[in-house]
């Protein structure tokens, strides 16, 4: 019953393959394995266990990590040891698993698109997190929206629009680049995914977005040089209050496309800038004795982690927490633990600015006169507070 | 012949989704006027229903009924209220407003007049002004004419003025459809302390960092009103399930989650749970350490039914439970016979004429059966989202986490960061889980317009609160083992590794 975890994507209990897209990866040359024998797997318990073929994100340590695709004949090699892939198959992810002989350990996760976010690679600069999160958000995203994306670059975001709009929707995704867009449509097609997402090499700001997508779309993400010259196909594509957005490292290129948006009958236009402020968290132990020197702020690690070995061997000793001093009245200067949260000074985001915009529906004089006539019934008098000025005089 | 897809490798792209049309205004829809950008309400359409607007009591808003959401409206100085232009233009109003920045005109000469003395209209003036029915944009115009500093002023604030009068002397608002977003913005503005201070930002962070989507399980416990509970249902589009867990006996309100328009599947995707009860049929699962055999079931129920009971969920919930056992069989029929169940139930209740555009607003309590299936060890949240700040996060988790299935991702906002990172230490400690992180979504909003683009002056700091997110880890793999030794963890230490 409960197949969810393990995939990309959610998968809908009791659903008798993992993914809809299956039965093509015969004829999928990537397919590396007879992986695909997935199907076959008991339904209970699948997806909760790795599963040859599934991709697996190997977490080694805080931001250490690689995706690997678990293979009959495959090693995974790190610094802590191999890893044969096939002592893996059948572990629960979450499992921690351990290299050939007395070697280190990696643990196996299900991958989500925030994983594939750190781990997938890079061909182009890549949207973070923090970025991700909020055009999925600000789109409006759901399942079943149809969504437009250029360029598909890395295909970064591209996972998690899919996330968003899957099963029912679809991502609409366009590179310029034949190499990266042909790579982005292997990797959408290796994650099962195809279904969901159609990547095709196309110079949005040379041609715009097909002409068939018109009137089809809810929501469009730009991210291009030259957003401002597309803009009046994203206006064709998107349904009235369907919402745009464009990502721009420069400030030229947002007063640009916010032109380009105004007079194509966007409104409701937002521009921001969004960092994820990441914190180091530890927990410290601060010196209370003024009559001691201060050890070197850059060895805390070491001293900490020395000083816990030695408390606990002394614990094990028959000492207690008090034998550390000299007894006495020196309890008070006991170094006392504190956690402390400070903001990472290298942190790995680009920063731009995203600029959101609604499609604004078509209003008509004549809706106008209509309805003021409807409502102001025979009261209606000169010199209203419309904003069409003509409107007003006449 | 289509220009889509084509790539080597990739199947043919499926057919074409069909030609969107905007979403319209439906009486029973609930609708968030957005007013001059500063105010919100969120109206229940009717027939015939009115709304307060400005200074205006009853204003009819017969003109939103059928039209597309997000059209701009304005209402005169009758209280009639009509749809408008939606923005006037800022780029592309000529090159007057795009020079203004060689305007050499200063405020040298303009002094802050606090006696009015300025402004040559007194009030009784406007008055008459209205009388005559001079409104809106002609009023301001007015003013401007019979101010004394408005000529000396830049271009800018002459703009500037114009926008301020204009906001006091004309109502313009927009009709947002109350999407997650629209909502939580409205809220932040309007009632923050509602929703926790929640921004939009941090819950799209949350949305991601729970790894929401179709077909998902999530566990969410809030305390936002039911913001975050909303948002989680919308995206998951009616399919899988939304566990609302709750501390104490009764659920919270999510009177939030029902002003976004969620159709009956997304509704009933939701169900509210006392966390205590899931973490004790976990337990009790776990003690039987079997597949859940035909006693213990009925045994579950009934001291469920009891705890129902007290709840004060009667009806609905013998009825939810026998959906449940049905959906053992066959998962896919349960939304359809839940959905059966709830009207039947609610027609006994209602026994009067529903009005135009009723629909039904419940959202159910998880019957035992619920519970116990969801508390099964071989089932397991695919994801812990917890936003109720109110409570200890090092505590929560380590009742919450083992609730979820092994490697699923969780998400704690909080706005302060204290307590998350005493989670995120305690965590480390006992690897309870990896990939840790504690962030802080940061924003700010610029206003973009020709040669005037600066950051907005806003009165918040920018922080969207503090997130703290990871994987979970479940007991049997966390303990050191033979390769584990002391400097490993110094080594992984170091790198801020999460042993």
């Amino acid at each position: 019953m409960a197949t969810r975890i393990g995939h990309l994507l959610h998968r809908a209990p009791g659903a008798s393959t993992p993914v809809p897209d299956d039965d093509d990866d015969g004829a999928n040359p990537r397919g590396a394995t007879d992986a695909d024998a997935a199907p076959s797997t008991p339904p209970h318990g699948a997806g909760r266990t790795v599963q040859l073929g599934d991709l697996v994100v190997v977490y080694e340590g805080f931001n250490r990590q690689k995706a690997v695709t678990v293979t009959e004949k495959g090693c995974y090699q790190n610094r802590y040891g191999n890893f044969h892939h096939r002592e893996w198959v059948g572990k629960p992810y979450g499992s921690k698993v351990y290299g050939k002989g007395d070697a280190g350990f990696v643990w196996l996760l299900a991958p989500t698109p925030e994983l594939w976010t750190k781990v997938l690679p890079h061909r182009t600069q890549i949207l973070y997190l923090p970025d991700i999160s909020l055009v999925c958000h600000a789109l409006e995203l759901k399942p079943g929206s149809v969504v437009l994306e250029s360029g598909t670059g890395s295909g970064s975001l591209t996972h998690s629009l899919i996330r968003a709009v899957a099963p029912t929707g679809h991502v609409y995704t366009f590179e310029f680049n034949r190499v990266r867009a042909e790579a982005a449509s292997a990797e959408i097609v290796d994650h099962g995914l195809a279904d969901f997402c159609t990547v095709t090499h196309r110079d949005i700001e040379a041609n715009g977005f097909p002409g068939e997508l018109e009137d089809r779309c809810d929501a469009a993400f730009l991210d291009l040089p030259g957003p401002w010259k597309c803009i009046p196909s994203v206006a064709k594509c998107l349904r009235p209050d369907g919402v745009v957005c464009s990502f721009s490292p420069c400030i030229e290129q947002v007063q640009r496309c916010c032109e380009a948006l105004e007079a194509n009958g966007f409104g409701d236009c937002q521009t921001v800038e969004l960092l994820g402020r990441e914190y180091d968290v530890e927990a410290r132990e601060l010196q209370r004795d003024l009559a001691l020197a201060q050890p070197k702020l850059s060895s805390r690690w070491k001293r900490e982690a020395k000083e816990k070995a030695r408390r606990k061997r002394k614990h094990v000793d028959g000492g207690d927490g008090d034998g550390d001093g000299d007894g006495g009245g020196d309890v008070q200067l006991e170094p006392k633990p504190v956690v402390v949260a400070h903001p990472r000074q290298e942190a790995q985001h680009h920063t731009g600015y995203l600029t959101f915009a609604r499609l604004s529906p078509l209003v008509t004089g004549e809706m106008i006169d209509a309805a003021r006539a409807a409502g102001g019934g025979g009261t209606r008098r000169r010199g209203g507070g419309g904003y069409d000025e003509d409107e007003l005089s006449e | 012949m289509t220009e889509l897809g084509g790539l080597p490798g990739a199947p043919p792209p499926p057919t074409l989704p069909g030609v969107k049309t905007a979403p319209a205004m439906g009486v029973g829809d609930t609708v968030l006027l957005e007013m001059n950008g500063d105010k919100w309400a969120f109206i229940k359409l009717k027939r015939d229903g009115t709304a307060v607007i400005g200074k205006h009591k009853d204003v009819s808003l017969a003109p939103l009924i059928g039209a597309p959401f997000g059209s701009t409206y304005e209402v005169d100085q009758d209280g009639v209220l009509y749809p408008a232009q939606p923005d006037p233009p800022e780029w592309t109003a000529g090159d007057d407003a795009i020079n203004a920045i060689d305007d050499d005109r200063n405020n040298a000469d303009v002094n802050d007049m606090r006696d009015n003395s300025a402004q040559r209209m007194d009030q009784h003036d406007i008055a008459r002004l209205k009388r005559e029915g001079v409104g809106g944009r002609s009023l301001v115009e007015a003013l401007a004419a019979s101010s004394a500093t408005f000529a000396k002023k830049t271009a800018y604030a002459q703009e500037k003025y114009v926008k301020k009068k204009l906001r006091k002397h004309l109502v313009r608002c927009r009709a947002r459809r109350p999407t997650p977003r629209a909502v939580c913005e409205a809220y932040f503005h309007k009632q923050p302390a509602a929703t926790n201070y929640v921004r939009y930002d941090a819950l799209g962070m949350l949305l991601a960092l729970g790894n929401v989507g179709a077909e998902a399980q999530p566990l969410i416990v809030e305390t936002c009103g039911g913001l975050i509970v909303g948002a989680v249902a919308e995206r998951m589009g009616g399919r899988g399930r939304v566990v609302a867990g709750h501390t104490g006996p009764s659920a919270p309100s999510l009177d939030i989650a029902r002003l976004m328009n969620l159709g009956d599947a997304e509704r009933e995707s939701i169900a509210t749970a006392p966390v205590t009860e899931l973490i004790a049929a976990r337990a009790r699962h776990a003690g039987i350490g079997g597949e859940g055999d035909e006693d213990d079931s009925a045994k579950e129920i009934d001291s469920g039914n009891a705890n129902g009971a007290a709840d004060g969920v009667d009806k609905a919930e013998g009825d939810e439970a026998e959906g449940g056992k049905d959906a053992e069989g066959g998962k896919d029929a349960e939304g359809g016979k839940d959905a059966e169940g709830d009207k039947d139930a609610l027609q006994e209740r209602v026994p009067r004429e529903r009005p135009e555009g009723w629909r039904s607003r419940r959202i159910e309590s998880a019957s035992p059966a619920l519970i116990r299936e969801l508390a099964s060890p071989a089932q397991g949240f695919t994801s812990l989202i917890l936003a109720a700040p109110a409570l200890d996060p090092s505590s929560a988790l380590a009742k919450l986490l083992p609730l979820l299935a092994p490697s699923a991702p969780f998400a704690v906002w909080s706005y302060a960061p204290q307590p998350l990172a005493e989670a995120l230490d305690e965590l480390r400690r006992s690897s309870s889980a990896v990939n840790l992180t504690l962030q802080e979504p940061w924003l700010r909003r610029h206003q973009v317009l020709p040669r005037r683009t600066h950051p907005t002056m806003t009165t918040t700091a920018g922080s969207g609160g503090y997130v703290l997110s990871g994987n979970y880890i479940p007991e049997g793999e966390r303990k050191r083992q033979r390769g584990d030794d002391d400097e490993t963890a110094v080594k992984r230490a170091r790198t801020g590794g999460a042993d």
